[in-house]
C-alpha cells in the first residue's frame, strides 16, 4: 500500500492495456502532459473524462498579520489550482467505505439514549425544570387569586414551617369568624360565603377577613407544592409521614378555597392594582409583540412564554393579541430569565414546545 | 476546455487518430482510479501528483431542522499540483 506510482510505471502499464509500444505509450504521456499544463494556464480549466476537473482559480487580494513583525501586511492576488475529482473516480476511491451512510443523530437520541445523557450536563437542568413547575404553578395561583400575591414572594422558608401550619389553619378560619359577628356568620364553612355574597353591607370588613383567609390557603398550597417537590427531588424516608399529613390538609384546604375563590378576585382585583410578583403592566401597542416585551423586560425574546402564561386568562392566542390589551409582566427569579444561562433559554423553549 | 476539445488536440499532436488517443486516455484514467483505490499515488511528472486522504467523520447541524447528523468518514482523491506548475499558474 501507498506506493508511488510513477510515470515510468504509468507507461508500462498503459502500453501492456492498449497494446502500444512502450516509446507510443511514453510518447502519449509525454504529450499529455505538456498539452495538459498547456491548456490548463490558458483556459483555467481543464476537464478529462472519469479523472475529474481541474480549475486554476483567483484568490483576492486579503489583509493578514505577519506573525513575527505584527504588522498588517496584504497578501496579493495570485492563482492555485483546484481538483474536483470526477463521480466514478471518486466513488471508486472511496468504495472501502461506500457503505457507510449519513443519519440523523437526535432520530436515535430521541428513542433511546434519554437515559445516557441526563446524568453528566443534565443536573442543573433538572433543578431548573423542578424550580419551574413551581413557578409555573405559582403563575397559576396567582391568576385564581390574585390578593395572595403579595406572599408568594417567599415560598422558600414556607416547606420548614409545613408540618405546623396544618393545625393552625383549622383553628384559624374559627378564630376569626367571632371578628365577624356583625355579619350574620355562623360557620367558616362554604355556607358563610354564600351568606356573606349576600350581604353587601359588611363587605369591607369581610374582605379583610377572606383576604388573609386566602392569602393563608394560597400560602399552604404552595408549601403544599413546594415540600411535594422537594421530595421528588431528595427522598428521605423522615419525610415521607409528613406529605402524608399535607395531602390531607390539603384536602381540606381545597374544599375551603372554593368559595373564596369564586368569590374574591372579580370583585376587588382589576388590572390597576399590581401585585408585587408582577414588574410592570404593559398597553400593547400596534407593532409589539409578546417577544419585543420579553426583549425588554427580561432582556431576551425567548422567554415570552412567562408573559403569556402570567395573562393566559386575557391571551388565547399568543400570535393574534388585540393592541391595547393590557398585559402584566410577572416578576421571575433571575435564574430562568438569564440571557445569558443557556439553560434558561433551554427551558423557556422547552415550555414553548409544550404550548 | 472539455474532454473532446483535449483528446482531439492531443490526437492532432501526436498524429494519431482520435480513438487511439480517447483508448489511451481511458486506460489512463483507470490505471490512476485502479490506483488511488488501492492507496496509492500517482504521479503525473511534471504536474503534480494525485492522492488520496481519509476524512474523518463529522458531525454537522441542519439549521433549519437543527438535527444533527453524523458524517461517515471517507476517502477522496485529491491533487497537488508541483511547485513548477503552482509556479506557472501565478
Amino acid at each position: 500500500m501507498a506506493d508511488k506510482i510513477k510515470i515510468s510505471a504509468i507507461v508500462d502499464l498503459l502500453s501492456a492495456e492498449c497494446n502500444v509500444s512502450k516509446s507510443d505509450a511514453a510518447q502519449f504521456v509525454s504529450a499529455f502532459q505538456t498539452l495538459f499544463e498547456e491548456i490548463l494556464l490558458r483556459d483555467k480549466i481543464l476537464k478529462i473524462n472519469d479523472i475529474g476537473t481541474f480549475r486554476v482559480e483567483e484568490t483576492k487580494p486579503r489583509r493578514s498579520v505577519d506573525i513575527n513583525t505584527g504588522q498588517t501586511i496584504e497578501i496579493p492576488s495570485h492563482s492555485r489550482i483546484t481538483f474536483t475529482p470526477a463521480a466514478s473516480l471518486a466513488t471508486a476511491v472511496n468504495s472501502d467505505l461506500a457503505h457507510l451512510t449519513t443519519f440523523d443523530l437526535d432520530m436515535d437520541t430521541n428513542t433511546d439514549t434519554p437515559m445516557t445523557e441526563p446524568t453528566p450536563n443534565d443536573a442543573p437542568l433538572q433543578r431548573l425544570t423542578s424550580d419551574a413547575i413551581g413557578i409555573r404553578s405559582l403563575l397559576d395561583e396567582i391568576q385564581n387569586v390574585p390578593e395572595a400575591a403579595p406572599s408568594d414572594t417567599e415560598p422558600e422558608p414556607q416547606p420548614e414551617a409545613q408540618p405546623e401550619p396544618s393545625p393552625k389553619e383549622e383553628t384559624k378560619p374559627r378564630h376569626d369568624t367571632p371578628a365577624d359577628t356583625d355579619t350574620a356568620v355562623v360557620d367558616g364553612t362554604a355556607a358563610v360565603a354564600a351568606i356573606n355574597r349576600e350581604d353587601n353591607r359588611g363587605m369591607r370588613t369581610s374582605n379583610a377577613f377572606w383576604l388573609s383567609v386566602a392569602a393563608v390557603l394560597t400560602l399552604l398550597i404552595i408549601g403544599i407544592v413546594v415540600w411535594n417537590n422537594r421530595d421528588f427531588f431528595s427522598p428521605t424516608p423522615s419525610s415521607a409521614p409528613i406529605t402524608v399529613t399535607d395531602t390531607i390538609t390539603a384536602s381540606a384546604a381545597v374544599t375551603d378555597t372554593m368559595p373564596v375563590k369564586s368569590e374574591e378576585p372579580d370583585e376587588a382585583e382589576s388590572l390597576d392594582e399590581i401585585p408585587q410578583t408582577y414588574i410592570d403592566t404593559a398597553t400593547l401597542r400596534e407593532g409589539s409583540r409578546l417577544t419585543l416585551l420579553a426583549l425588554k423586560y427580561y432582556g431576551h425574546k425567548d422567554f415570552w412564554v412567562y408573559i403569556y402564561q402570567a395573562n393566559r386568562d386575557i391571551i388565547t392566542n399568543p400570535n393574534d393579541i388585540k393592541t391595547g390589551t393590557r398585559l402584566r409582566i410577572p416578576k421571575m427569579p433571575e435564574h430562568l430569565v438569564d440571557p445569558n444561562s443557556t439553560e434558561a433559554l433551554q427551558y423557556a423553549r422547552q415550555l414553548k414546545d409544550e404550548l | 476546455m472539455n474532454n473532446k476539445e483535449f483528446i482531439a488536440e492531443l490526437a492532432q499532436r501526436l498524429a494519431s487518430t482520435q480513438k487511439q488517443t480517447t483508448a489511451l486516455t481511458n486506460a489512463l484514467a483507470r490505471i490512476i482510479s485502479d490506483n488511488l483505490r488501492e492507496g496509492n499515488d500517482v504521479a503525473l511528472g511534471n504536474l503534480g501528483n494525485l492522492c488520496t486522504k481519509a476524512k474523518e467523520q463529522r458531525i454537522i447541524v441542519n439549521p433549519k431542522t437543527r438535527n444533527r447528523m453524523l458524517v461517515p468518514p471517507k476517502i477522496v482523491a485529491e491533487f497537488h499540483p508541483s511547485r513548477s506548475l503552482k509556479e506557472k499558474c501565478k
